[in-house]
């Protein structure tokens, strides 16, 4: 009983490349997916992918001359599909994948490796203009959008000669209309800062006590609801943030799983309230989260304060004996993902039984 | 005597403290005895734990007895969690194996099918772009600001022997103003929260959409974007907002399950007619649509109308004769038209016997 309701991943293609894998997005509406990394000489490559008949057919090869660290479809519409990348050198750069060879948009975004992009309202409407979103190494977090050139359109830095700490990830949220946006990055010290982008305001902080891996909203385009932090240290904590208290901020809960660095979470397209977490050790967990049954309480001045609900985990693979580093739902088929590790290997897994969820 | 007390055990509890003594277990409890009677979801944890560490002795069984009995207590405690290795496709069975394949080809061929349509589609709409929002104003934020505010409180501090200082000290003023203080604070914080819900409600989403300069493909699948964060509000219990997304789903495309989940989305917010409009929008295109009839003969009942409300569970019964919710709505309605009924003709003697 317990094993039929019970989602299973299961490994569907692998295939080993002959380089460093550092991210992997699907290209929405399609069965191909992009990977990008660095040869060994130290160059940077894109790779694209079709899914075919329990294979993978590789489409085409693009070499850049610096190694790409991330990239993102999020911010480009359904009909251009342009994949926007981070690179060593601290360069943003969008490529329309049809014709690579040279950028869309190209901009020196930061002095040191953008080692996080995100982007927003890309394939949607009413939730505001597409922009792009860049943490980097240097300590700032930039926004973009496309039709400025080369300036970002909001900075987040640190204040000259002040300490700058190592930006880890970034994430945008809250972007339910026109105007309303969030802007969130997590540091190597355990800083999560939350920004908000119409009134330029520090919206929310806290410190994790631990490097902050990975940061993600369970969706971008609602009004904010959850965020899930992942740190160094094996630790995950999940904020509810629908009610947020002037002293004690949001409510949340930690779960401890990997026993080792967790890596990324992601959520599924389809359903926000499940999650996949990937870990230092080569494993992957599936987590489901659970409202309370009242998701705030209000005390006896009216002041409201956020409950939190449960996080239950559904299924825990490994994968690999390598950190899993990237990991990407198909927004086309649930329970689709790609991943990849460090043992230079890609893997595309299936989940079953997540509709049952 | 107790057992794996031996000579290395003792010298690694000099260097750091054995699990037993961590947890103030008696060694007694490590037996069969008091596991099997053991309740406490807690202690079966640290037992687990100290006869999975070895370090009293290594006992597979008793090990084994704990982990089940600790599955009996808590199923879902942390220290039961598996990793099991990933599931090859080898290693599934045929009929699974070729079921997973033939789903991922299927899917397959419909995305290489929906990205042409894409490309065509993209020759055919006009070049005009998209109507976006405007450029955001190039804005800076220093992330480093010091937000811890300055103390006003802790410079007037009085100091132990400064006597003069004291004796103007009034205790009661100034617990006056801590009073105050705090209730300065607690108005600023309820302030807080209410000006967060005024800007949540202010800015409602308005999406004007206009459909000629997007393309068939891009539609439909913006739609399903906008159903599923609609079921996803929908089952947090945030009707309003599901309200929207499928208002905005249903004005990008038509799809009658849409309807349906707007239908029921209606129904938890008690608005009746809507509800009945969109179920009849759904029977318009599917009359046997099972959901839509249910959903319609619900919104009856809660308006009285208990007539229309047993035709469609009647049509409902005719294509489904075991529908459990329609058969126990059934009885319902006719067990309260009896009382009524059966309230009337007592009435009726009643007066018969007046005259």
């Amino acid at each position: 009983m317990d094993k039929l309701s019970k989602p299973q991943i299961i490994s569907h293609i692998e295939k080993s490349v002959d380089y460093t894998i550092f991210d992997a997005k699907w290209i929405p509406c399609s069965a191909k997916f992009v990977i990008m990394g660095t040869r060994p000489r130290g160059t940077g490559i894109i790779q694209i992918y079709e899914v075919s008949s329990g294979n993978l057919s590789l489409i085409k090869t693009i070499d850049k001359p610096n190694p790409i660290k991330c990239g993102t479809f999020k911010a480009s519409s359904l009909r251009t599909r342009y994949l926007a990348t981070g690179d060593f050198k601290g360069k943003l750069q969008l490529y329309d994948l049809e014709k690579p060879s040279e950028p869309v948009y190209s901009a020196n975004a930061h002095g040191e490796i953008i080692n996080a992009i995100d982007g927003v309202a890309g394939d949607s409407i009413g939730c505001g203009a597409p922009e792009i979103l860049t943490g980097s190494r240097e300590g700032s977090v930039k926004v973009w959008d496309i039709r400025q050139k080369d300036q970002p359109v909001a900075t987040m830095e640190p204040v000259v000669g002040g300490s700058r700490r190592d930006c880890w990830t970034v994430a945008f949220g809250n972007s339910y209309n026109c105007e309303e946006r969030c802007v969130t990055a997590g540091f190597d010290n355990g800083d999560i800062k939350m920004f908000d982008l119409r009134m330029m305001t520090l919206k929310w902080e806290t410190n994790l006590k631990n490097g902050v891996c990975c940061i993600e909203f369970d969706r971008r385009d609602v009004a904010m609801n959850k965020l899930v932090a992942t740190t160094l240290e094996s630790k995950l904590f999940l904020f509810d943030l629908r009610t947020q208290h002037p002293t004690k901020g949001f409510a949340y809960l930690t779960e401890k799983a990997h026993s080792s660095t967790i890596w990324l979470v992601r959520h599924l397209p389809q359903n926000r309230e499940i999650c996949a977490t990937a870990g230092g050790n080569g494993s992957i967990s599936l987590w489901k989260y659970e409202y309370p049954e009242k998701r705030y309480i209000e005390d006896a001045e009216g002041i409201q304060e956020g409950v939190i609900g449960s996080l239950k985990l559904l299924q825990q693979s490994t994968m690999s004996s390598q950190p899993v580093n990237s990991l990407d739902w198909s927004p086309d088929k649930l329970g689709l993902a790609v991943c990849t590790s460090f043992d230079q290997c890609v893997r595309v897994i299936i989940t079953t039984k997540l509709n049952l969820q | 005597m107790q057992k794996g007390e031996g000579y290395n055990n003792i010298r690694i509890s000099k260097e750091r403290q054995s699990l037993l003594k961590k947890y103030d277990i008696p060694i007694e409890f490590l037996s069969y005895e008091h596991i099997g009677k053991c309740k406490k979801p807690k202690e079966l944890e640290r037992i687990v734990r100290i006869l999975r560490s070895g370090e009293e002795g290594v006992y597979p069984h008793l090990t084994s007895f704990a982990e089940e009995r600790l599955t009996l207590v808590k199923p879902d405690s942390q220290i039961l969690r598996v990793v099991k290795p990933i599931v090859s496709k080898s290693l599934l069975d045929p009929q699974e194996r070729k079921e997973l394949e033939t789903d991922v080809d299927d899917w397959m061929q419909e995305m290489r099918l929906r990205e042409r349509d894409l490309v065509d589609e993209r020759m055919s709409v006009s070049e005009q772009p998209l109507p976006q929002p405007s450029i955001r104003t190039t804005i800076q934020s220093i992330l480093n600001k010091s937000t811890a505010k300055m103390n006003s409180k802790t410079g007037k501090r009085i100091s132990a022997c400064d006597y003069i200082g004291w004796s103007k000290y009034d205790a009661d003023t100034e617990l006056n103003r801590m009073d105050l203080i705090e209730e300065q604070e607690k108005i600023a914080a309820k302030r807080f929260q209410e000006q967060q819900k005024v800007n949540r409600l202010k800015s409602r989403k308005e999406t004007i959409i206009e459909k000629s300069l997007l393309t068939g493909t891009e539609l439909s699948v913006m739609a399903m974007q906008e159903r599923e964060k609609g079921n996803e509000a929908f089952r947090a219990k945030d009707y309003e907002e599901a309200l929207q997304l499928y208002n905005t789903s249903i004005a990008m495309s038509c799809d009658i399950n849409v309807y349906n989940n707007r239908a029921m989305t209606h129904i938890k917010l008690k608005n009746y007619e809507k509800a009945i409009d969109d179920c009849n929008s759904v029977l318009a295109t599917d009359c046997m649509n099972l959901k839509a009839l249910l959903r319609r003969g619900h919104a009856y009942e809660h308006l009285r109308k208990n007539t229309k409300a047993l035709n469609d569970y009647d049509t409902v019964l005719r294509i489904d004769p075991m529908n459990q919710i329609a058969l126990s709505a059934i009885n319902k309605l006719r067990a309260s038209d009896k009382l009524k009924t059966t309230r009337l003709i007592i009435e009726e003697i009643h007066e018969d016997e007046n005259q």
